[in-house]
């Protein structure tokens, strides 16, 4: 019965984390360049169960079956498939459609970013609303004027004269990349970072976020039912142990 | 349950305050000279989950450790300087910018603060001020009594009609700035812009287009408007949502001991 509760916990806990998981993404519906996050499940590595009873010093213990002990959050996997995008007017703003991510230059190191909201900073820049530079394959891109153009393979031209190449990156491993909240990724060792080359540049444009409110309800409800029927084992055990400590083990 | 709990609240409150930037907005559909706000969201910090009691597989690759969001913060509030349509008033101290530029006026406690409100009166000393009757453009000659019309052209040059010659006296000129980054720009309220930190100092601006008889409309565009007043009423809802779910499941988890 012990056994029992403690897999049926296990089993509350990562529906516990999945709810997480979906209220993050719901929170963030209306973030620009947000990618959704999925949770995944596995079981616990099974154990064999051996019969009880057998003489002691004999070596040949005879196996019933395999339990399982509950399961576990294994990953929680990001899904960089493309938002829908939406017209803004303002020349600053930017959207990648492909696989690509914005390079970004901040005090901890590089970062990625489908964020293209971007702006100038007070020296004439192109960086992010935090101030954080935009990187191009030359360094940073001085513009200095809200006229500048992007053509679909991240060129910069300011009155028609070419200033430089954004810099757009791509991962070999993009389940090695790592949020780091402000729309920021990081890249961890494993990730592979290399120059993209499946991607256009749209300007006039942000990307939205790619939630589907609709699976993400229907995940929010199932996850609800499935909690509740984790609650109800836990009851169901919780009777039993009541039946043999009080029922069983009484003195009359 | 906590997480979820903030997750859902922390969508709400940035929800909201999207709300209230548009409705900012869609009040001053008819202000001269108004650039509209935009809201822009980004999501916090994540954490590692992998803390003892959580069933989470462990793992010690940097790239493999979990991580759960903590929801959603507005990241910014931008002023975007479109043109607005150009309305024409026939009035002649009228004025409305094409393109990029200010006016630059100066308040009555010396400071300087920059305009695309061109709705200009002689004040009673005789200088070109805003409809307020106290702040005056900078830097501006004082404009003689006795001239009875002005007339500016496209690059800000004022000159007076007088009756005796049909062509104008050179009085001065009206100067246009610009910044580096318009969007750095403090809004002050009465359609006035002071420059800061973050938009860099103004320059004189000589590529400007000044139309005498228009003014600058405000740049919101209403059918926009309303699709992110839908939009940000259903993501409000769907957070809220949220936030009940978290309580049902919390509610099930304190009901586990009757």
């Amino acid at each position: 019965m012990i056994r029992g509760i403690y897999t049926a916990a296990t089993g509350m806990g990562i529906q516990q984390i999945k709810q997480e998981t979906i209220t993050n993404n719901l929170a963030n519906v209306s973030t620009t360049g947000y990618k959704k996050d999925a949770t995944v499940f596995e079981s616990f590595p099974d154990a064999l169960l051996a019969r009880l009873g057998q003489d002691l010093g004999n070596k040949n213990q005879q196996v019933v079956g395999n339990l399982n002990y509950g399961a576990l959050v294994s990953d929680i996997i990001t899904n960089y498939k493309d938002g829908l995008y939406e017209d803004t007017g303002n020349p600053l703003n930017l959207a990648i459609s492909g696989n690509g991510f914005f390079v970004i230059d901040t005090p901890e190191g590089e970062r990625f970013t489908r964020d293209g909201n971007f702006t100038l900073d007070k020296d004439g820049y192109l960086a992010t609303q935090d101030g954080y530079r935009v990187k191009t394959e030359q360094g940073t891109v001085y513009v200095g004027t809200r006229d500048m153009k992007i053509d679909n393979q991240a060129q910069v031209f300011v009155s028609d004269k070419l200033i430089g190449k954004l810099s757009i990156m791509t991962f070999n491993n993009s389940n090695q990349l790592v949020k780091v909240g402000q729309n920021m990724f990081e890249a961890t060792p494993k990730a592979g970072q290399r120059r993209a080359d499946a991607y256009q540049v749209k300007q006039n444009v942000l990307e939205k976020s790619n939630i589907n409110l609709v699976e993400e309800m229907i995940e929010l409800m199932s996850v609800t039912k499935a909690y509740e029927a984790n609650q109800k084992l836990i009851q169901a055990h919780d009777e039993i142990l009541a039946k043999s400590v009080n029922e069983l083990g009484s003195v009359k | 349950m906590l997480r979820s709990l903030w997750n859902g609240a922390s969508g709400m409150n940035a929800q909201t305050t999207k709300m209230d930037t548009i409705a900012t907005n869609m009040a001053n559909v008819n202000t001269t000279g108004y650039k509209k706000n935009q809201a822009s969201f980004q999501d916090l910090v994540y954490q590692a989950i992998n803390q003892i009691g959580n069933p989470v597989k462990e793992s010690k690759e940097l790239g493999d450790i979990l991580r759960a969001g903590n929801g959603v913060k507005i990241g910014g509030n931008s002023k975007i300087f479109q043109q607005g349509l150009l309305e024409e008033t026939n009035r002649p101290l009228d004025l409305a910018i094409e393109g990029k530029g200010f006016f630059g006026v100066k308040l009555p406690n010396g400071e300087v603060a920059y305009t695309r409100d061109g709705t200009f009166n002689l004040n009673k000393d005789g200088y070109l001020s805003t409809s307020e009757g106290t702040v005056l453009i900078q830097p501006m000659n004082k404009i003689p009594a006795r001239y009875k019309e002005l007339s500016i052209n496209q690059e800000g040059e004022v000159r007076a009609i007088t009756d005796a010659n049909g062509t104008g006296v050179l009085i001065g000129k009206v100067q246009l700035f610009d910044f580096n980054n318009t969007m750095g720009l403090e809004a002050q309220g009465s359609n006035l812009f002071k420059a800061t930190e973050a938009s860099g100092q103004p320059k004189v601006y000589l590529e400007g287009t000044i139309r005498q008889g228009f003014l600058e409309r405000s740049n919101v565009d209403l059918t926009e408007e309303m699709t992110k007043l839908i939009e940000t009423q259903r993501a409000y809802e769907i957070n809220s949502r949220s936030i009940k779910a978290a309580e049902e499941m919390w509610s099930m988890a304190n009901n586990l001991k009757r």
